[in-house]
């Protein structure tokens, strides 16, 4: 399989007064093209921060490298170059679902007719048919978040970043909203990259499943998921899910422990 | 229950608080023989204002067109410096000391300047109007424009989006609500600013009739005076809130 | 403490650069100064006027003040009890708020012709004015508690009373201050608009005979101590609040 993506030696640190806190330590990632890989670690470790450098909003410390398709790119003109999908929905209450979906094509540069027809198609696949003209408002949380995504496939890009879309909702419209993700993906297969905290989610959506240490953020744990497409529910409860999600338990648990007891020391450590 | 029988609940305490207190009043007058010039009585205020409504109505026209004409400009230049002070923020920080110091002196305290300099004619009002509405909308713009949500910032500049985008795309859209806010705040400022700037020196108007009212104790008028400038105000302000509920719906 | 000198520093600098170029622009241009007088006059008249206006200060001052505080103290009990007999509230509260996008300060005029030309006629405005912003907020403030938490109080066996200045007044002190300092803006405003109906002492009347006798640098005098009236009052309203009502961020 051809690279998408690959990452080699990205660290970033923040200043905190005049001390240095790190969040990424020379991380290195290679992600094939149509994978979905999921990405899990808990909090604080640096996931978030890792989607901000390559969706280009975030420079990184200086010495890292970024490979798209094979080429190297300066991580400094990144902007526009993925669809990215932050944890809030940030839908703008003034424009209706449809106006909100094709928000990133607009700015791409899609004339709003034509990105209008486009998205009008697509209300159908994304569950949103007769919403149309309601404002975000008076949208659920699954809904709002089904807005926010056609919004971001509506941008075409082949790299995808989704952070945690699944967060604030319920279980049961978490698990809906899973398998229906998986059938929206399946049709145009880009490459995903996915944050989730959830270890089920991540065993259940991805191609591989990459494990991120607590503060500062390495990559600990990077592993293929023994399961053939198209996932079902069932596959839950069979062994190799069940034997990875055992793997995955033990290498969070040990690092949730790290950042539990890193909350009980100074934020930063000196540079 | 229907709409309308969900208003009438609403409306009734407010209806039967102005009757419990127009009743107090008519009541008043009468047990305490009240002269005319200490109070008069509801009816007597609205039967004098209906005798002579040319008389009312020009004072308010005058009052309003005033008010409204400063209004109209200063809510413009008001918006049109907000703008101007996001796009080019060196400017906001040399002007805005400025314009706030003008603006810590209440406004009426220019009036007398105003009307030594432009006459006692409506351009004495239109000007100290335009300069007191202009700083309330130009403050709350500013707040509004500056207030964006970061992470919306962020997600657009995720999709390329250049400034002038996120200026008109984002920035103000989101304003909307805070820029109303401030236009609502503003007119009730416009209002009282015609009206108490007129009582200081004017050849018309709601003000000036007040004060000349009370200059020769024709006190009813005084009162038909101050009754049509609560009017008026209240249907102005209406007018603004219904607009502003209709732009800024979210 | 540093930065807050230097954030005072850049827009204060700003300022008096402009004063600056006032001062010039008038000297070099020879401006006659009762078309617009130089800052320096305007400090000169203010110095030499000092004690008729530190007269005139402080009855405008005094006016506004017993003005602040009555209306303060009127406009707190009245939402206090509009929030305790939910009938009065649906009564009146439409009013209440009626009242802020009105000029009611037109009936000043009245109020001057009914108690005289004295000091009482101004407080009186004042009060009245700076009574409808207090009464709202204070209503507002005390139905903004989560009823959950009136609910642990009952739980312990507070009486009406007791929640009511446990709880109620102490969670509304921030949004009443809100609406004191807004009162504070509207009381000045009301004492010297008192003043122009009928008054011998004040602001007012100094803005007026200035007015009168066409005394450009005397009125720029009023001006500028009139702000600064202004601000030291609202200064003084800040720092009651950062006082009693410390734990809310500024506004």
């Amino acid at each position: 399989m051809a690279s998408k993506i690959r990452v080699v030696g990205i660290s970033k640190h923040y200043d905190v007064g005049r001390k240095a806190m790190r969040t990424l330590d020379d991380v290195g990632l290679d992600v094939g093209a149509g994978e979905f890989v999921t990405l899990v670690g808990p909090s604080g470790c640096g996931k978030s921060t890792l989607f901000s450098i390559l969706a280009g909003l975030t420079a990184p410390d200086p010495g890292g490298e970024l490979f798209i398709d094979g080429k190297r790119r300066a991580l400094d003109h990144l902007l526009g170059g993925v669809a990215f999908m932050p944890q809030r929905d940030m839908l703008f209450p003034w424009r209706t679902v449809l106006d909100n979906a094709i928000l990133a094509a607009e700015i791409d540069g899609v004339p709003r007719r034509v990105a209008r027809e486009r998205a009008t198609r697509s209300l159908d696949r994304f569950e949103l048919r007769g919403f149309a003209a309601h404002y975000p408002g008076q949208l659920s949380g699954g809904m709002r978040q089904r807005v926010a995504l056609l919004r971001t496939f509506m941008f075409e890009r082949d790299i995808m970043l989704l952070d945690e879309p699944f967060g604030a909702l319920d279980a049961l419209t978490r698990a809906l909203m899973q398998r229906w993700l998986l059938e929206v993906w399946e049709a145009n297969r880009r490459t995903v990259l996915f944050i989730t905290h959830d270890i089920d989610e991540a065993i259940f959506l991805g191609d591989r499943v990459v494990v991120m240490s607590a503060r500062p953020g390495r990559i600990k744990f990077d592993a293929a998921v023994p399961l053939p497409r198209p996932r079902s529910t069932g596959m839950v409860t069979q062994p190799d899910f069940v034997a990875l999600k055992r793997q995955l338990l033990g290498i969070i648990e040990e690092e949730s422990l790290k950042t539990f007891e890193a909350m009980n020391q100074p934020l930063a450590t000196d540079a | 229950m229907s709409r309308s029988a969900r208003m009438a609940v609403r409306l009734w305490p407010p209806a039967l608080a102005a009757l419990l207190v127009l009743a107090a009043w008519e009541l008043a007058v009468w047990w305490f023989q009240l002269p005319d010039f200490v109070l008069p009585t509801p009816q007597n205020i609205v039967l004098t204002a209906l005798q002579d409504p040319r008389h009312v109505l020009d004072d308010t026209l005058t009052t309003v067109a005033e008010a409204m004409g400063g209004y109209l400009a200063g809510s413009l230049l008001g918006l049109a410096l907000a703008i101007v002070f996001v796009v080019v923020p060196w400017l906001g920080r040399a002007a805005m000391p400025l314009y706030v110091t003008i603006n810590s002196v209440p406004m009426i305290a220019y009036g007398p300047l105003a009307i030594i300099f432009l006459g006692v004619g409506s351009a004495s009002k239109v000007v100290l109007i335009v300069v007191a509405v202009s700083y309330t909308v130009l403050t709350n713009a500013l707040a509004g424009l500056r207030q964006c949500d970061a992470g919306m910032i962020s997600l657009l500049r995720s999709y390329g989006a250049s400034d002038v985008t996120i200026l008109t795309k984002l920035r103000i859209p989101a304003a909307v609500p805070a820029i109303f806010a401030g236009l609502r705040v503003a007119v009730v400022h416009a209002m009282i600013l015609a009206v108490v700037l007129e009582m200081l020196g004017a050849n018309a108007g709601l003000g000036w009739s007040i004060f000349r009212s009370t200059q020769m104790m024709d006190f009813v008028q005084a009162w038909v005076a101050v009754g049509a400038s609560v009017v008026a105000s209240l249907v102005i302000y209406s007018a603004i809130d219904w607009i502003s509920r209709r732009c800024a719906w979210w | 403490m540093m930065d807050r000198l230097a954030r005072v520093a850049a827009p204060a600098a700003t300022v008096l650069v402009f004063l600056l170029l006032w001062q010039g622009s008038v000297d070099a241009f020879h401006v006659s100064p009762d078309k617009l007088p130089a800052p320096a006059a305007i400090l000169a008249t203010i110095w030499h006027g000092r004690i008729a206006f530190a007269s005139a200060i402080g009855t405008t001052l005094a006016e506004a003040l017993i003005g602040l505080a009555g209306g303060t103290l009127i406009g707190i009990a009245s939402g206090v009890l509009l929030s305790q007999v939910r009938l009065l509230e649906r009564m009146f509260l439409p009013y209440l708020v009626a009242s802020q996008a009105v000029p009611i300060i037109a009936f000043g005029a009245i109020i001057i012709m009914w108690f005289g030309n004295g000091i009482s006629s101004k407080a009186i405005i004042a009060v009245y004015l700076s009574f409808f912003p207090v009464a709202v907020n204070t209503l507002a403030g005390i139905s903004a508690i989560e009823p959950s938490e009136i609910g642990l109080l009952r739980s312990f066996g507070a009486g009406r009373l007791a929640i009511l200045f446990k709880l109620q007044l102490p969670a509304t002190l921030p949004a009443i201050f809100t609406a004191i300092r807004l009162g504070a803006s509207l009381a000045l405003v009301g004492a010297i608009v008192g003043e122009w109906f009928g008054a011998t002492q004040g602001l007012g009347v100094v803005l007026l005979t200035a007015m009168f006798d066409y005394r450009v640098p005397q009125l720029w005098a009023a001006i500028v101590l009139t702000g600064a009236t202004g601000t030291a009052l609202y200064g003084l309203v800040v720092l009651l609040q950062r006082r009693i009502a410390w734990w809310q961020a500024e506004a």
